[in-house]
């Protein structure tokens, strides 16, 4: 009887041991990795195929959940469940705003210093600090590793403007005459739907990047007082958004007021309008539709005489990787960042996807040649709608989306939109006391 | 058995009590529990993301008195019930006309069909289509008008003087074939008699309608305008997509209703608000208002008196 006692809990602390030992080995050797690419798309493909290699290489396995564009939203239930997921991706704005505002974001520094397999480099070396650099905080905090680059500018078609002799523009003056040359040709000068945020955005803080500077946006809409806005460039800002304006001098295409994406990019790449203001994304969306000779040219956003901002500087906008703070199996999780920033996949990421890498020395699609120019010729850069989609998400809807929108469309001029910028400010602060 | 007796009565009693504790019970957890439990997140600053909520009494409450978006959307839920009311119970009453008159009961139950198809078909996609349809540049209807030479009357449809009236039209569409089940099913149930003896009187068929038919499904009628008012406060997804285009957008203020406000400002989407506790006091609100409406309109229009027939 005693000896079958004693078999039994022999039995039973082995069966303990094996079950919490490979529990462990499970723990170590897999990760959950919640994606912001959908089944099918040419980035969740190369990004699969970079997983299925991982999983070879070391005898481990990679959950993936691919979930789409709406992954942090999709995050923020079984995280607050206690569900372990150990990483994510999305753009720089989407992961600040959502979960580096949250605390729910891990640092990312340790991985700049992670070799990258195969290679002699580090992460840190392989990667263009302006994929990056403006998301590093002041306390020197990185809570993105990037794999795609996206930067937006005005996009054109070469052709087209070879025939009529238009050269590219690099300041306001030449944009006007840009402008008015395309009308001449029956062309509208820039395609734009005022009813995509994204796109509603792009002209002001642009312009606030060109005439004030970096982050002078970001500085304004934080101060409760409103003082920031009663600088008198903000008046030029809007003297200069007034004149896209059908009030104004009318360079948005006809029924701009009511344009939903993907009316924009159509009308513009079937020759509709001369131009269009966007993101690297562009050709690959506008590929099918655009003519066998349409050629992507890409300028950067105009530059003012009277402009305090870096003439030279362009949105960096990227998208990558985040290991949540959380996580249990993080080592792993951050081995993976560094494994897919290997050269043969950033050759993939650009041949597969059209898009940019933020590796250096790896060539941008040709589509993306102009654009991947203004980057290496940029002396600074800033973040998509200079951080304030991601720092101030409700300012952002209630005070600069609406009162873009008034001014876009002619309803108001530069000096009240200045003004309307104060006072909406000071009253959307106020509310929140 | 004596079924009058006391023991019987007891029995009985207490098979309905415990023949209703299992519904009873997924009520309070799935719905009374949830009303209290945004009751009580509504009164904490809170992202939802943790579990971390810092208590702030009713400020949720007051800072809503002053959210633009908001405000909005609860004007914006006020009017499609008020214009959606009206336009969906005309056109429904229209159908109900019309289809009640067909002599065949095959092109009847056809024709009903053909109408509520759209409610069979994902929100999403009918959403997106509406969107096409109403494209200002290369959408449907502004094609259609400008090849018969309407083209005076093309608009940019999904701009902002007109995209809430897109929008309430997408929902019109949608809803007109749900209502029309429900009154042709009410005006089947009159007796044919009333409308023989009618006809023998001489009344025309739209008489034989205004009269007898509207009359007998009144209660009909009135339930539809309770369904359409707290239809049109919680439907969500033919607004979430409608008008944001395909790139993943947000849908624009103009068309949000307070459930689509709420939706974005507890989840975020493209712009990362993510208030979970703030979206909770919007929600109380949301119950409050509905049930004041729904309240007041079972009162004030429910028909006091029961026709029978």
């Amino acid at each position: 009887m005693l000896k079958n006692k004693k078999l039994l809990l022999s039995l039973t602390v082995l069966m303990s041991i094996f079950l919490l030992s490979s529990a462990v080995v499970m723990a170590q050797d897999s990760f959950i990795y919640w994606s912001m690419w959908e089944k099918g798309e040419p980035q969740q493909q190369v990004i699969e195929q970079a997983i299925k290699d991982f999983e070879e290489q070391y005898d481990v396995t990679v959950n993936v959940n691919w979930t789409g564009r709406d992954v942090v939203t999709a995050l923020k239930p079984r995280l607050l469940a206690g569900e372990n997921i150990d990483m994510t991706d999305q753009s720089g704005e989407e992961l600040y705003g959502g979960l580096v505002a949250n605390d729910v974001a891990g640092t990312m520094n340790d991985v700049l210093e992670m070799k990258v397999p195969n290679e002699d480099a580090t992460v840190e070396d392989v990667l263009i600090n302006e994929s990056y650099g403006a998301y590093v905080r002041e306390d020197g905090s990185l809570y993105i590793i990037p794999y795609n680059f996206i930067t937006s500018a005005f996009w054109y078609d070469k052709g087209l403007f070879n025939d009529l002799g238009i050269e590219v523009p690099t300041t306001w003056d030449e944009f006007l005459q840009m402008a008015e040359m395309l009308k001449e040709n029956n062309l509208d000068p820039v395609a734009y739907g005022i009813q995509t945020d994204v796109y509603r955005g792009y002209f002001p803080y642009q312009t606030a990047e060109r005439i004030l500077g970096k982050n002078a946006l970001n500085n304004a809409a934080s101060d409760p007082t409103g003082e920031l806005f009663e600088d008198p460039r903000w008046e030029r800002v809007g003297d200069i958004l007034y004149q896209f304006s059908k009030e104004g001098k009318n360079l948005l295409m006809q029924g701009y007021e009511s344009s939903v994406y993907p009316a924009p990019q159509m009308d513009w790449i079937m020759g509709r309008a001369g131009t269009f203001y966007c993101g690297t994304w562009i050709p690959v969306e506008t590929k099918n539709a655009a003519g066998e000779n349409f050629e992507y040219g890409a300028f950067k956003y105009p530059t003012f005489e009277d402009g305090d901002g870096d003439p030279t500087a362009v949105e960096t906008y990227p998208i990558g990787f985040n290991v949540l703070k959380d996580s249990e199996n993080s080592d792993l999780a951050k081995k993976f960042v560094a494994f897919f920033l290997q050269e043969k996949y950033a050759e993939q990421w650009v041949a597969d996807t059209k898009n940019m890498t933020p590796r250096a020395g790896i060539a941008a699609p040709a589509e993306l040649k102009d654009a991947k120019a203004l980057l290496d010729n940029a002396n600074s850069t800033f973040r998509l709608n200079d951080g304030i989609q991601a720092d101030y998400p409700e300012w952002y809807a209630n005070v600069f989306l609406p009162l873009a929108s008034d001014i876009l469309l002619g309803e108001i001029d530069g000096a009240e939109w200045a003004e309307e910028m104060r006072a909406e400010t000071v009253k959307f602060w106020k509310n929140r006391e | 058995m004596d079924y009058r007796s006391s023991i019987f009565k007891k029995r009985y009693k207490n098979f309905i009590l415990i023949s209703t504790i299992p519904v009873v019970t997924f009520y309070v957890i799935f719905m009374i529990l949830p009303i209290v439990q945004s009751l009580y997140y509504s009164l904490f600053k809170w992202s939802g993301f943790t579990s971390y909520k810092q208590y702030i009494g009713l400020k949720n409450y007051i800072d809503l008195t002053g959210d633009s978006l908001f405000l909005q959307s609860v004007l914006n839920s006020f009017k499609y019930v008020i214009f959606g009311s009206i336009i969906i119970i005309a056109i429904t009453l229209m159908f109900t006309y019309v289809i009640s008159n067909y002599k065949s009961k095959k092109l009847k139950d056809l024709v009903q069909m053909i109408l509520f198809v759209p409610n069979t078909i994902s929100p999403v996609a009918l959403a997106l289509l509406w969107g096409f349809i109403l494209n200002t540049r290369w959408g449907l209807l502004n094609g259609v008008l400008d090849k018969i030479g309407l083209d005076f009357l093309q608009r940019g449809w999904l701009g902002n003087d007109y995209i809430f009236g897109a929008a309430l039209s997408l929902l019109v569409w949608i809803h007109v074939g749900f209502f029309i089940v429900m009154y042709i099913a009410a005006a089947d149930r009159i007796p044919t008699s009333l409308y023989e003896s009618a006809k023998l009187d001489g009344a025309s068929s739209w008489k034989q309608f205004t009269k007898i038919t509207i009359p007998l499904i009144k209660d009909v009628i009135e339930t539809s305008l309770v369904l359409w008012t707290i239809f049109s406060f919680k439907i969500f997804g033919y607004l979430y997509v409608f008008g944001a285009g395909g790139a993943g957008a947000d849908a624009p203020p103009p068309v949000r209703n307070i459930s689509v406000q709420l939706f974005l400002t507890a989840f975020g989407k493209r712009t990362p608000i993510n208030r979970l506790a703030y979206a909770s006091a919007m929600a109380i609100i949301l119950l409050i208002l509905v049930a004041i409406l729904v309240y007041v309109i079972r009162n004030l229009l429910m028909s006091a008196e029961t026709i029978e027939y």
